[in-house]
């Protein structure tokens, strides 16, 4: 006579559900941490330096870190063919960004490949970016143009 | 022993003075091909385009340019567009040529940009000799899109000018002067006429900015 499965307590059951929600769930890893005693040496500045400071608005930020987390998100990578220049164009910090307010809760952002960012292989290259409107009343994208 | 050496400076000082190879020749690529890659990972083009009629009247080999352009494949689809490349060159002849465009550039990039960028080509293999570059030109897949801030970038120019053009044909040509101290114009095509649109002051020729001429 086989044995009939016993039933899934509520327990295993949560965990199951527990387990499909996290497996759908989109949470970024949090940024690294370097290690207390490689960072033993750090002492942070009494202010920040006046010398090349950048003040971004809020909304500005996050409307720009929006158009770069779709433009280019976190983990993404070249195929295994690809070429150093590939690699180059995989890095953010291979872009500038522009930001302007628009009409009513708009914001533009503007991604584009920095000047003398990936210039191997074939050279300068034209067009490398993209042009994202930004709802920011519901944080979404309403629109993305390249070039 | 000394002569040896003399023939070792000698031949470094030949290399250096022959200086890096030259932007436009006629080496060998393959007949079969109308745009590719050197060996050093540059873009070639072939000429002349024969779909352009050649001209002493460079102006007239750029307004037949963009019909031209947007004839070929998904040049004005938008997102689903293609970006072409080519360039504007002479022979030494006076007579102004147009390359065959590329469409080679970064198609597996990230973001939306797949095939809606170029790379200007370096070189224009003539068969019937040695070419000159005058500029280069390049389409954008949209509607109502002209030179782009990057496009303007000093470090993205190689010739003496670019020449844009949008989907509905709309014709930008910018002259950096970046080998002199004229500010740098843009200018935009209309009723067959050169309208500046647009200046780039001395002090912003580094970020390509333009200063409106109010004439927009």
């Amino acid at each position: 006579m086989a044995k009939s499965r016993p039933p899934a307590s509520n327990s295993t059951c949560i965990l199951i559900l527990y387990g499909a929600l996290s497996a759908c769930s989109h949470v970024p890893a949090p940024p690294a941490y370097v290690p207390p005693e490689e960072a033993a040496w750090f002492k942070f500045p009494y202010e920040l330096p006046e010398a090349g400071k950048k003040t971004v608005p809020g909304a500005m930020a996050t409307a720009m870190q929006l158009a770069m987390d779709d433009f280019l998100p976190r983990g993404w990578k070249p195929s295994r063919s690809a070429t150093p220049q590939d690699i180059c164009l995989a890095q953010r910090q291979s872009y500038d960004i522009a930001a302007s307010p628009g009409p009513g809760s708009l914001i533009w952002v503007n991604i584009s490949l920095g000047d003398g960012a990936c210039t191997w292989g074939s050279g300068p290259i034209l067009d490398m970016g993209a042009t994202y409107a930004i709802d920011t009343a519901q944080w979404r994208v309403l629109a993305v143009r390249s070039p | 022993m000394r002569s040896l050496a003399v023939l070792l400076l000698a031949s470094g000082l030949l290399g250096c003075a022959m200086g890096p190879e030259p932007m436009s020749e006629s080496t060998v690529v393959p007949q079969e091909q109308d745009y590719g890659l050197k060996p050093n990972g540059l873009v070639w083009v072939r000429g002349p385009w024969a779909a352009i009629q050649p001209s002493r009247d460079v102006d007239e080999v750029i307004d037949q340019l963009c019909p031209a352009v947007l004839a070929l494949p998904r040049a004005t689809l938008k997102e689903y567009g293609q970006e072409y490349c080519g360039a504007i060159y002479t022979l030494g002849d006076g007579i102004y040529y147009a390359s065959m465009p590329s469409p080679l550039g970064v198609s597996e990039g990230p973001g939306p940009s797949k095939s809606k960028n170029c790379y200007p080509p370096r070189y224009v293999i003539d068969e019937r000799g040695r070419t000159s570059p005058k500029a280069d030109y390049h389409n954008h897949p949209w509607p109502a899109s002209r030179l782009s801030e990057k496009d303007r970038s000093p470090l993205r120019q190689l010739w003496q000018y670019r020449v844009q053009f949008d989907s509905l044909c709309t014709i930008q040509k910018l002259v950096p002067n970046l080998d002199n101290p004229r500010p740098g114009e843009v200018y935009e095509r209309r009723s067959r006429s050169w309208v500046l649109t647009g200046i780039i002051k001395p002090e912003d020729k580094p970020y390509g900015k333009v200063t409106p001429t109010g004439e927009q």
